[in-house]
């Protein structure tokens, strides 16, 4: 396990490098000017150019990377071209935000997917209905769902609150920086039922299309893991259908679904983006959505860099479970 | 990912492995022929201007008509052919780069194994609507443009699916007799090991064609895509965004295409997944 | 086909329910304590140091808590005194003597006077950021007494008095603030940038970085207290968003982007209220001259010929901005002294059906408003036998156009406006050949020369009659076709009056004199 720790870690590493290096040449294939925009545009020519100079961006393209890596490698991922902040700076205080949310969307999605998946396996009544219900919507672009969720559960039903974190004007500022929890942890449960009521409409749209994709793993490893002999077996036992699905088909058939849920760490984050733009979310995505207009690259390229050391860190930890669940997989 | 499609019992030829899929394979085929016919019985044409500007869907216009007087109804057909035979493109192309990388990771050597892997690590890790946008920034915004990117960064999750299928159908008594019996490794790949890994490639492909409409309209979200005045639906629907409150027609029926498109995909990728599942 | 019907099933009573709900949208704003305003802003804006921000949206927090030695009266190109009581200018134009007032105070309470001003302009020119421009010429400033402040120029700037009423121009910063709060050779600007310290109605009180910001009155403001004690800004990037926002009583006032229908429809609503104010923007399209359709004088003369722009700022705009008919906004040159209308001809267009190449790229830099009109454009072109696409640009590929010849599009629809109401702010940094932000790269040497001739012209009239002669060269070059002058269009709860507003600040309101009424 250690060593494909290990092995998973030198992997991490090279991805982040090749990666740093895709994003070099494609921020300098295309054609914009941060520096630009940084300085304003009634500011000279030359002003730019001094500041160009100041910030090494009219170094040779492998001159700007091989500083840009080294001093990533001692965490200084330089300072963002909008905020004038470091860049680990922002993303410390804006990761907290996008954590509670991905949480809360992973355990939705767990949620329907857990339904989806034996719901229709199980061949209960009602099945298909639910299937197709959960298809169709889960069907939806991000950003119309999104703007037709606020219409709907705010302005109409006046239900749910439109955007932002929380409507507490002094919301804890720790420990952990998840509201909900911060909430409970210092004694203020208003904070964490205003916080989760923030939470649902975002939620529930970053979560349906991983929700879909994991189900439908799921019910595909669960019929084939139902047929298997041993549950023949367990059935010719006389062992009741709940308790089969229960505690032989899903223990055998969550390797997959697992390994599904990893690789959908890809498209949780894409749809962080669109859902915390709409929903004014101060999390990683709303942050990546006002940097990319200003091309603010310090900015694209730490969020970048997180995300690939936070997918690999998860199916790392993914592949850790399934060894877990079946030995046999750790080879 | 390897094991996810892998139906293990799925094996056999290539025209076996087609029979039974047919009932999803006629499914896709059938949407794909109403998406191209679907412009025939377009009152006007995408482009033209056909009424005045936010009329709201009614007997002039069946789903009214946007900022600048297009038939929304009009454009939302042709919408449907653009963005379906987009995501077919994708799906496409990735499937084939997928097809090349898996099987020479799954037949190669194990270095070459572990250095594609590696690669395709890389791009599953690297957020896919970030690549698109600097590759469009950087050779300029147009529909081919933007397939280009999305078909960069969809290829990886194909060939890990095919190196799956692949290493697990080496070691099948079949593959390995034809091995032993002196056939060279190209025969042994094209004829042994191909046509097993075809039924979950279809399966995985069709479930993923939904996934790609989604994402090809998430782009236009961020303004990448196929320029107006093209009828595509994400961009349709991304740019009528900001008409919601008055003149909900213009981003909804494009959306609701979208969401059909999708719907539409998933549900032929369900039956195909079932039957396979029951070979 | 099954799925199809039931879509449209859904589509239908969708559609119906939109509708149904657009029609009676809660007209009750929210019955939140009326000391408080809350505002949106639609992006996190940059960090608030009033000697290097220099963007529009934040402009309503620095205008609020800073202020320069001059400014321009409510709705005015007309420049009085703020800080400055009065001023003087010498003969030969190059050296300003203002005669500040006594009785101010910065919001950390301490006093203001010459000695402050000196310090807020070297801090300025030391920081060398963006807006730092409006002090190139600047040989030197003197302090002789605490009321009297003098400034030296290397030569006379004719647009001088003006950068010092702009709201990007150099304002009064607190130098104990400055000296407290320095971080190495920072003249403080780490802790400016989330913190105010100048002499305005308000000062920032809290700063949550890309969700919240919150203005508190300035205890120790000089002119009158403001009658909202704390000003809340919540970033909302979706103008629908902060609509639906407003409209459901979540905040009080949108300050700019929504579309013409959506203020419309507010307007028609009795608890809300929609106000115009006159501002220098204008809609333009700019001409690419090496474009292989436009580059020719007389097809840009075609496509000027058939803009009808009565008609195209009607549908656009509705009554939020009128069709242009001055080269530049109102009160940069004498009225009638640089007209610019003409004969709308919708068949002039037709005259390029015949080129060899016939595909154009249109650009579009802006709001929704912007988008519909090129959108327009491109219709119009069509029927006159082009070939036209429609391509956005956002901020960093738009400020890249100058130095990327490749990525301009044929022709680039947009709304600027200048720094300051002084028609050079224009001239200098949207047309000279060597303007840092001259997008399409038109050069028009003969108008550069007479604009650089009215830049260093001390006397006004003689200043005006080069920079009017200068005016109609580049009018002359067809590289820019005016079509619109824009306004500032703010929706807001009703009931708040007591409006004021300044020609050069987009996107705000004077929230000193804002009253709630119950």
């Amino acid at each position: 396990m250690l060593a494909l720790a290990g092995r998973r870690l030198a992997g991490a590493v090279a991805i982040c490098l090749g990666l740093t290096v895709v994003l070099f040449v494609l921020q300098h294939l295309s054609a914009t000017d941060p520096v630009r925009v940084l300085v304003g545009p009634s500011a000279s020519t030359a002003q730019v150019d001094a500041v160009r100079h100041q910030l090494g961006y009219d170094l040779p393209l492998y001159a700007q990377w091989w500083h840009y890596v080294t001093g990533a490698a001692t965490g200084d991922l330089q300072t963002s071209l909008r905020t004038h902040r470091p860049v680990a700076t922002d993303i410390a205080q804006f990761l907290p935000a996008s954590i509670e949310l991905a949480l809360f969307s992973c355990l939705i999605a767990a949620v329907l997917a857990l339904v989806l998946g034996i719901g229709t396996a199980g061949r209960w009544r009602g099945a298909a209905p639910l299937n197709t219900v959960l298809l169709a919507i889960a069907s939806a672009p991000a950003f119309l769902l999104t703007l037709l969720g606020i219409m709907v559960f705010y302005r109409n039903l006046g239900w749910l609150p439109p955007t932002g974190r929380t409507s507490i004007a002094d919301p804890p500022g720790g420990p952990t920086g998840l509201l909900t929890v911060d909430g409970l942890l210092t004694g203020r449960p208003d904070v964490t039922l205003d916080a989760l009521r923030h939470l649902v409409m975002p939620a529930v749209c970053v979560a349906l299309l991983p929700a879909i994709a994991v189900g439908r793993t799921l019910r595909s490893s669960l019929t084939t893991a139902l047929e298997s002999d041993h549950i023949r077996t367990a059935k010719a036992k006389g062992l009741s259908r709940r308790a089969i699905l229960l505690h032989h088909g899903l223990r055998n058939s969550a390797t997959t679904p697992l390994s599904m849920a990893g690789l959908q760490l890809g498209s949780v984050f894409a749809s962080l983006v669109v859902v915390e733009t709409v929903f004014a979310w101060p999390g990683l995505g709303l942050y990546i959505s006002q940097s990319i207009p200003t091309s603010d690259f310090p900015a694209i390229a730490g969020t970048t860099l997180l995300l690939a050391v936070a997918y690999v860190a998860v199916n790392t930890a993914v592949d850790i479970t399934q060894a877990v669940l079946d030995p046999r997989l750790a080879r | 990912m390897t094991a996810i499609l892998t139906s293990t019992r799925a094996s056999g030829r290539l025209a076996g492995g087609l029979s039974r899929l047919n009932g999803g394979l006629v499914a896709v085929a059938v949407i794909t022929l109403l998406a191209v016919l679907g412009p025939l019985v377009a009152p006007h044409t995408a482009t033209e201007a056909a009424g005045v500007p936010f009329t709201p869907p009614g007997a002039s216009a069946l789903f009214g008509t946007d900022d600048v007087g297009h038939d929304v109804f009009s454009r939302v057909l042709y919408g449907l052919r653009l963005s379906w035979l987009s995501a077919l493109a994708v799906v496409g192309v990735g499937m084939l780069i997928g097809l090349v990388a898996g099987v020479l990771a799954g037949l190669g050597p194990r270095w070459l194994d572990e250095l594609l892997m590696r690669i395709t690590d890389g791009f599953l890790a690297m957020p896919g609507a970030l690549v698109a946008i600097a590759v469009v920034a950087a050779i300029g915004p147009s529909l081919e443009h933007t397939l280009i990117g999305v078909s960069v960064v969809w290829w990886p999750y194909y060939a890990r699916i095919v190196r799956g299928e692949v290493r697990a159908i080496r070691s099948r008594p079949h593959v390995e007799a034809a091995r032993l019996s002196g056939i060279g490794r190209l025969r042994v790949a094209t004829h042994h090991v191909l046509p097993g890994t075809w039924s979950s490639l279809v399966v995985a492909a069709s479930l993923d064609l939904g996934y790609v409409v989604l994402t090809l309209a998430g782009l236009s979200f961020l303004g990448l895509g196929a320029p107006p005045p093209a009828p595509e639906l994400g961009a349709m629907a991304t740019q009528g965004l900001s008409s919601i409150l008055t003149a909900w027609w213009i981003p909804v029926f494009p959306g609701i295409g979208v969401a059909v498109l999708t719907f539409a995909a998933n549900l032929s990728g369900d039956r195909l997944q079932a039957q396979s599942g029951r070979i | 086909m099954r799925t199809v019907t039931s879509a449209l099933v859904l589509t239908l009573t969708l559609g119906a329910g939109l509708t149904a709900c657009s029609g009676n949208s809660p007209s009750a704003p929210s019955t939140s304590t009326p000391t408080t305003l809350r505002l949106a802003l639609s992006a996190d804006p940059a960090p608030l140091d009033p000697d290097t921000y220099y963007e529009a949206e934040g402009l309503q927090i620095t205008t609020a808590a800073y202020q320069g030695l001059l400014t321009y009266k409510p709705d005015s190109a007309e420049i009085t005194g703020l800080l400055a009581k009065s001023w003087k200018v010498s003969s030969d134009g190059k050296t300003y003597t203002f005669a500040l007032r006594t009785d101010v105070k910065f919001s950390d309470g301490t006093a203001f006077d010459a000695a402050a001003m000196k310090a807020s302009f070297e801090r300025r020119v030391a920081l060398a950021g963006g807006p730092a421009y409006t002090l190139a010429e600047v040989e030197s400033t003197d302090a002789p007494d605490p009321a009297t402040f003098v400034v030296r120029l290397k030569r006379p700037v004719a647009p001088f008095l003006d950068y010092l009423a702009s709201p990007y121009g150099p304002v009064a910063v607190s130098p104990a603030a400055v000296k407290a709060h320095a971080a190495g050779d920072d003249h403080g600007a780490g802790w400016l940038g989330a913190h105010t310290a100048g002499t305005g109605p308000y000062q920032l009180s809290s700063v949550v970085k890309t969700t919240r910001y919150v203005l508190t009155a300035n205890a120790h403001y000089w002119g009158g207290k403001p009658r909202f004690a704390e000003v809340d800004f919540a970033v909302v990037p979706d103008f629908s968003t902060q609509s639906i926002e407003l409209q459901g009583g979540q905040l009080d006032m949108v300050l700019h982007g929504l579309n013409t229908r959506d203020y419309a429809a507010i307007k028609q609503n009795p608890g809300f209220q929609v106000q115009n104010f006159p501002t220098l923007f204008k809609t333009q399209i700019w001409v690419n001259p090496d474009s292989a359709v436009f580059g020719p004088h007389a097809a840009r003369q075609a496509l000027r010929d058939s803009l009808d722009t009565v008609a195209l700022t009607k549908q656009i705009y509705g009554d939020r901005a009128t069709a242009s008919t001055e080269v530049y906004p109102e009160g940069m040159l004498p009225k009638g002294a640089a007209s610019d209308m003409w004969q709308a001809n919708p068949q002039a267009l037709a005259a390029l059906s015949g080129n060899k190449d016939k595909s154009i790229t249109i650009g579009y830099y802006g709001d929704n408003s912007l988008q519909q009109l090129a959108n327009t454009l491109q219709i119009q072109m069509q029927q006159a036998g082009l070939t036209a696409t429609v391509r956005p640009y956002g901020p960093a590929q738009v400020f890249a156009l100058p130095a990327e010849p490749k990525q301009r599009p044929d022709i680039l629809v947009a709304a600027m406006n200048p720094d300051a109401a002084h028609v050079d702010t224009w001239m200098s940094i949207y047309q000279a050949a060597k303007a840092p932000v001259n997008f399409l790269g038109c050069s028009v040497p003969a108008a550069d020369k007479l604009a650089d001739a009215a830049r260093v012209t001390v006397d006004r009239s003689e200043s005006q009659e080069l920079y009017t002669k200068a005016a109609r060269e580049y009018q002359n070059s067809l590289c820019w076709i005016n079509i619109a002058d824009v306004r500032d269009t703010i929706a807001a709860k009703a009931g708040l009056t007591g409006w004021r507003h300044q020609m050069p600040w987009v996107f705000t309101v004077d929230l000193a004199t804002l009253e709630p009424t119950s």
